[in-house]
């Protein structure tokens, strides 16, 4: 596969913006599949960067890898310096603390109240009492709109607001990064806005890194500032740059169906 | 808010992109600027391999640059009174915000005025700090001092925290109101059950009725789970049991020289009672939890739903292959135990210096056929009763993941009661019958 088309992005990229993540030749597969070969991108802090795809291209995958839940078959992926995937003992602890994951499906402890969902990291990795957990915690829960919210269980909430609990908990620490696996799957269009403004407030008021998944062309296009498109087909990185010059300037047939999504 | 000078130095190197806001630059630093809460980084061209992760700083803390940048360093925050003010100082994140919680709420006790201008860094659990302290100060308390970037984070975090709601009382309730809740919890339990008693029943005439709508594969599939990978298990229990009754039996026997009477003793209490009773048992632990955890899991995914809006009767797929499977496996299972208890025993007497001979002519003399008959047939009943209560526990799980934990132990739990519940009952049955 050849070096992928980048697209020069709307804005240009302050030069003096820190590199957050770096990918290297990344190759993935399971068994025999390949699921994607030789990815290398950068993320630059402060940026909400989108890893954009169809369905089985290896989105999720990558963010696994990113995070060190797999570990690459080629090349490497080094966050904030750190390569998670060899990292071990209280390296690989020191840089946990600095991600912040929201999962697809939320993944809330359902035996614990959204407010305990968000205490726990803060218990894990700090000396704050209990009540300065508590107070922290609420206003996690306050910056995702979910103040009312507070004492129920996941059982009880919608999609939407365990997505938004996912974001709380994901940001308990204060990470400088954070990782969005789908987070509009799902949801309704106005509830999907609403966390898509979320996560741009989120980004120009706290300065926080995200790296989001997803295949929501409005979430796309509303939050990210850059992209990356992964296909299928071609096993691999196709396209990178600003999700709005990629649309109006599509570099080849796949990027241009998947942005006027048009049936093959 | 009253700014000062210093203030105005750090924005002027302030960036103007997102992530920029937290902390101001001094002047002469390093134009790279990193985002609040990120480490100091190297440049993109030394991430390459080999560099340590342990380069990792602290969480929750604004990046430093690269470059050295005056006096920030990692300082830890500090709080301090001066006169009517509360004074913060250092980087005040959520690694750093637990060492100095409780003592700056007990310094903000009658201040005046909180003062931020020392404060480097801050981020939404340090803001948290500064909220807790400006409430325990008294609300009209003001904040002084703050750059612009530690503002942007304090205004945030206020506009999101809200004071936890007001308890409710909590409402009393008086013994009797207890046992009545209690009493109406039982029966509604009880309803519960023998809807389900009934509703397997008709299921059982509906399946006769039209066999066609039982799935053998699945029946087959059952019985494997069921019974031929319990085998072992069941071998490896009985051999046991059979040693210690044997064991056990021959001890207070001998004093009366009728040790030679063990083979009975065992046989008997194996073939009418132990056998059945310690298969159920397996039963219970091994199938009855897996069939509750199984069909809980299916009903939080909402499984059965989906099978009841296809028009498909659950109790037909799901139930009715379980219960046949545990009623034809159960006293396979029994049997097995049977011989395997009966296998102990004769090695316990050959180690005693009986000959096999004498051991076999005692069992045939002292147990009959009724015995094995009528403990395999208790076994059968045994095996239907624990395989609905797994079922009915799966099938009536509520939602999440504690529900099926939740359906598994109520499985076990109430297996091994309706085991021993439904022994008490056949020994009884049994006695007046003169089996």
């Amino acid at each position: 596969m050849g070096e992928p088309m980048v697209v020069p992005s709307g804005p240009p990229q302050p030069a003096r913006r820190e590199v957050v993540v770096k990918a290297r030749g990344v190759s993935m597969g399971f068994g025999s599949r390949v699921l994607f070969r030789d990815v290398s991108f950068e993320v630059r802090q402060g940026e909400v960067f989108v890893i954009l795809g169809g369905s089985g291209c290896g989105k999720s995958t990558l963010l696994k890898l990113m995070i060190g839940l797999y570990e690459p078959t080629a090349g490497h992926v080094r966050i904030l310096g750190g390569e998670l995937a060899s990292a071990s003992g209280e390296a690989r602890r020191n840089l946990l603390r600095q991600l912040g994951v929201m999962w697809q499906s939320g993944a809330l402890f359902g035996s614990m109240t959204l407010l305990e969902n968000v205490m726990l990291p803060l218990e894990a990795h700090t000396d704050l009492p209990r009540e300065g957990r508590e107070a922290v915690a609420r206003v996690k829960l306050g910056l995702v709109g979910l103040s009312d919210a507070a004492s129920r269980l996941p059982a009880e909430i919608s999609g939407g607001m365990a997505k938004r609990a996912g974001i709380a908990r994901a940001m308990a620490l204060d990470p400088p990064i954070l990782f969005l696996d789908e987070p509009s799957a799902g949801l309704d269009p106005v509830t999907s806005a609403g966390l898509d403004e979320l996560i741009k407030d989120l980004a120009r008021d706290l300065g926080t890194t995200f790296v989001v998944v997803t295949h929501e062309l409005q979430s796309i296009l509303a939050i990210g500032d850059r992209c990356i498109m992964l296909d299928k087909e071609a096993q691999g990185m196709i396209a990178e740059g600003d999700p709005r010059a990629l649309r109006d300037n599509p570099p080849n047939d796949t990027v241009r169906r998947f942005f006027r999504r048009e049936v093959v | 808010m009253r700014r000062r000078k210093g203030d105005e130095d750090r924005l002027s190197l302030v960036g103007e992109g997102a992530g920029d806001r937290r902390e101001g630059q001094p002047e002469g630093a390093s134009e790279r600027v990193s985002a609040p809460g990120s480490p100091a980084l190297p440049p993109a061209e030394d991430m390459g391999p080999g560099r340590a992760p342990d380069a990792a700083p602290e969480p929750g803390a604004a990046v430093e640059p690269s470059a050295p940048s005056g006096n920030h360093g990692d300082q830890a925050p500090q709080v301090e009174r001066d006169g009517d003010a509360l004074r913060f100082t250092g980087r005040l994140t959520s690694l750093t915000a637990g060492s100095i919680w409780r003592q700056a709420l007990e310094k903000a006790k009658g201040a005046r005025r909180i003062d931020l201008s020392g404060l480097e860094v801050l981020d939404t659990s340090g803001a948290a700090l500064v909220i807790a302290a400006t409430g325990a100060a008294g609300q009209d308390v003001p904040v002084e001092g703050a750059s612009q970037p530690v503002s942007a984070v304090l205004e945030r975090s206020r506009a999101a925290a809200k004071p936890p709601p007001p308890v409710a009382p909590g409402q009393r309730l008086g013994l009797v109101r207890w046992l009545g809740a209690w009493g109406v919890g039982r029966v509604k339990t009880a309803g519960d059950g023998a809807a389900f008693l009934g509703e397997s029943a008709a299921t059982v005439v509906n399946t006769v009725r039209r066999p066609r709508d039982l799935r053998v594969a699945d029946v087959l599939r059952h019985l494997d789970e069921v019974g031929t990978r319990a085998f072992g298990l069941t071998m490896l229990l009985g051999v046991l049991i059979g040693v210690i009754l044997a064991f056990q039996s021959a001890i207070p026997m001998r004093q009366f020289g009728a040790d030679i009477f063990v083979p009975r003793l065992v046989g008997i209490s194996l073939l009418r009672e132990l056998g059945p009773l310690l298969a159920g048992v397996i039963l219970a632990g091994r199938t009855g939890s897996a069939y509750a955890a199984e069909l809980g899991t299916m009903t939080v995914n909402e499984e059965v739903s989906a099978l009841r809006i296809m028009g498909i009767d659950p109790m037909v797929l799901l139930v009715m292959p379980r219960l046949i499977a545990a009623t034809i496996a159960m006293p396979v299972l029994a049997l097995l135990m049977n011989l395997a208890g009966l296998i102990g025993m004769t090695i316990v007497m050959l180690g005693l210096g009986f000959p096999l001979q004498l051991v076999l002519n005692q069992l045939s003399a002292g147990i009959a056929v009724g015995d094995l008959v009528g403990g395999l047939g208790k076994a059968a009943v045994f095996g239907l009763v624990i395989a609905g209560i797994g079922c009915r526990a799966g099938l009536s799980a509520g939602s999440g993941p504690r529900a099926v934990g939740d359906a598994a132990t109520a499985a076990v739990v109430g297996g091994i009661v309706a085991l021993v519940v439904l022994d008490g009952v056949f020994a009884v049955l049994f006695f007046r019958l003169g089996w």
